[in-house]
């Protein structure tokens, strides 16, 4: 699960709403860095689409050294920031661990990168 | 006829409901769920390309940042048409074993995430997509309150001017498919698959779904997979109705093609609600059992596809030729999986 993924990922617990299943809190045991190449449009596109507070709170938790700044200008065009969010974005994966709902603390499990996000029968 | 009608009758009886038919039909989970998990390297040996329309809408919506969702992605075909131009893919599918074929299969694409979701409640904020493709999978919902979820589901999590292709069975293959003079004799059906035990797709410790029966004579597992075949209008009407009406949502094409109806839609705007409209839910308990209507299949309505339509002064069709060494289907239910039920 790439951190673009994530970012627009979010609890589907019933009667969990919008904002309170927003973001998913990630809990890895592996994560690892996969690189692939670098499209400065792509990025660029893709930035303002990203909630980017959570995006950064998720690279710090999974890959510290990321050093995103707090706030981006509105259009990055700067090459060096725009190939740190395309590995924050897309080169990071986390393999194995869980997401956690903020609101209830289900935890949905990331097995070879892929989330589990179906529900049980009472949480639909 | 080479299914039995009994156990879909006990699949119905089991449905779910204290969870207000929210929770997945039993005929789901044994004869769409249980099949795919089985079938999963075999059908993806025999279904690799991307059907040429779906790609050609892929292609014109996935261009460089674009963010799609294929709901109910399998294999992970379509994937590469998406991503070709710079977009970034999300699939889903319910099936673990496929996803991990989908997962192998886009490894070499900038960025394809797989997740193991249900159609009906996906797990993705509201308004987050460009492009949405929803190919073969509303053809193995089994009542029309789950269809009009899941549809609901994938206008949701599109953004406005976002746009969604949906693809579902069509019941009238006779009137397109020119080997074929036949129409399904009912909408809800069960169609067989033949899962070799033998070859390069066989996985002796696979655990098929308990209503296989064995072919010694093809030395394959028969599964049965639910269908609804959609008859001409009903993908548009769902569709329509599920979006929220024509304020909604703004259909761009509709079309058959290789047995499915299909339909491109444009969303025109966010329903502000967070959670997809839900139709009124029944009182199941009170009414009598038998009075239920349609929402869920009835055991009469669930059939072997048809067998010969009459149609007086025309000669009959040449029976099909030889039934296909893999799968029954293909994609798309055409005159030889009829052929197998004569």
């Amino acid at each position: 699960m790439r951190l673009v993924t994530h970012n627009m990922m979010r609890s589907n617990v019933k009667d969990v709403s919008e904002d309170e299943g927003y973001p998913l809190i990630i809990e890895a045991s592996e994560v690892k860095s996969e690189e692939c190449e670098f499209n400065a449009d792509v990025i660029r596109r893709l930035v303002p689409k990203m909630d980017y507070k959570a995006l950064r709170d998720a690279a710090e938790k999974v890959d510290p050294e990321s050093a995103l700044p707090d706030e981006l200008p509105d259009d990055v065009v700067d090459e060096a920031l725009l190939r740190k969010l395309h590995h924050v974005l897309l080169e990071i994966h986390v393999v194995e661990g869980d997401l956690v709902c903020p609101k209830t603390g289900r935890r949905f499990q990331i097995t070879n990168g892929i989330p589990n996000m179906l529900l049980h029968e009472d949480e639909l | 006829p080479r299914s039995s009608p009994l156990l879909v009758d006990d699949a119905l009886e089991e449905d779910d409901e204290e969870g207000q038919g929210r929770g997945v039909p039993a005929i789901e989970r044994e004869h769409v769920w249980r099949v795919y998990d089985a079938i999963a390297p075999q059908w993806h040996g025999t279904r690799y390309k991307a059907w040429p329309r779906v790609a050609e809408f892929a292609r014109a919506v996935g261009g460089p940042g674009s963010l799609a969702i294929d709901v109910g992605c399998g294999n992970g075909k379509n994937g590469f048409a998406v991503c070709e131009g710079g977009a970034l893919c999300c699939g889903c599918d319910v099936s673990r074993p496929l996803l991990e074929i989908a997962r192998a299969q886009t490894e070499r694409l900038r960025a394809y995430d797989c997740l193991d979701a249900d159609a009906v409640a996906l797990p993705f904020r509201d308004a987050t997509f460009d492009a949405a493709l929803n190919v073969a999978v509303l053809h193995h919902i089994s009542t029309p309150a789950r269809r009009r979820r899941l549809v609901a589901e994938t206008f949701r999590v599109l953004a406005p001017n976002g746009r969604a292709l949906f693809y579902a069975w069509a019941l009238e293959q006779d009137e397109f498919e020119a080997r074929s003079r036949r129409r399904f004799r009912a909408p809800d059906v069960l169609v067989p698959f033949h899962l070799r035990r033998h070859g390069e797709y066989f996985r002796p410790d696979a655990d098929p779904p308990r209503h296989a029966t064995l072919d010694p004579d093809k030395n394959a597992l028969v599964l049965q997979r639910y269908c609804h075949v959609y008859e001409r209008g009903e993908l548009l009407a769902l569709v329509l109705d599920a979006a929220g009406g024509p304020d909604c949502v703004a259909v761009d094409a509709a079309y058959y093609d290789q047995g499915n109806w299909a339909v491109a839609a444009t969303k025109l705007r966010h329903q502000p609600s967070s959670h997809p409209p839900r139709p009124p839910d029944r009182d199941i308990a009170t009414v009598p059992r038998d009075d239920r209507p349609a929402d869920r299949p009835r055991a009469s309505q669930i059939a072997n596809a048809a067998t010969t339509r009459p149609d007086p002064g025309e000669a009959p069709p040449p029976p099909t030729p030889q039934h296909r060494a893999d799968d029954d289907l293909r994609d798309h239910p055409p005159a030889s999986l009829l052929a197998l039920l004569e």
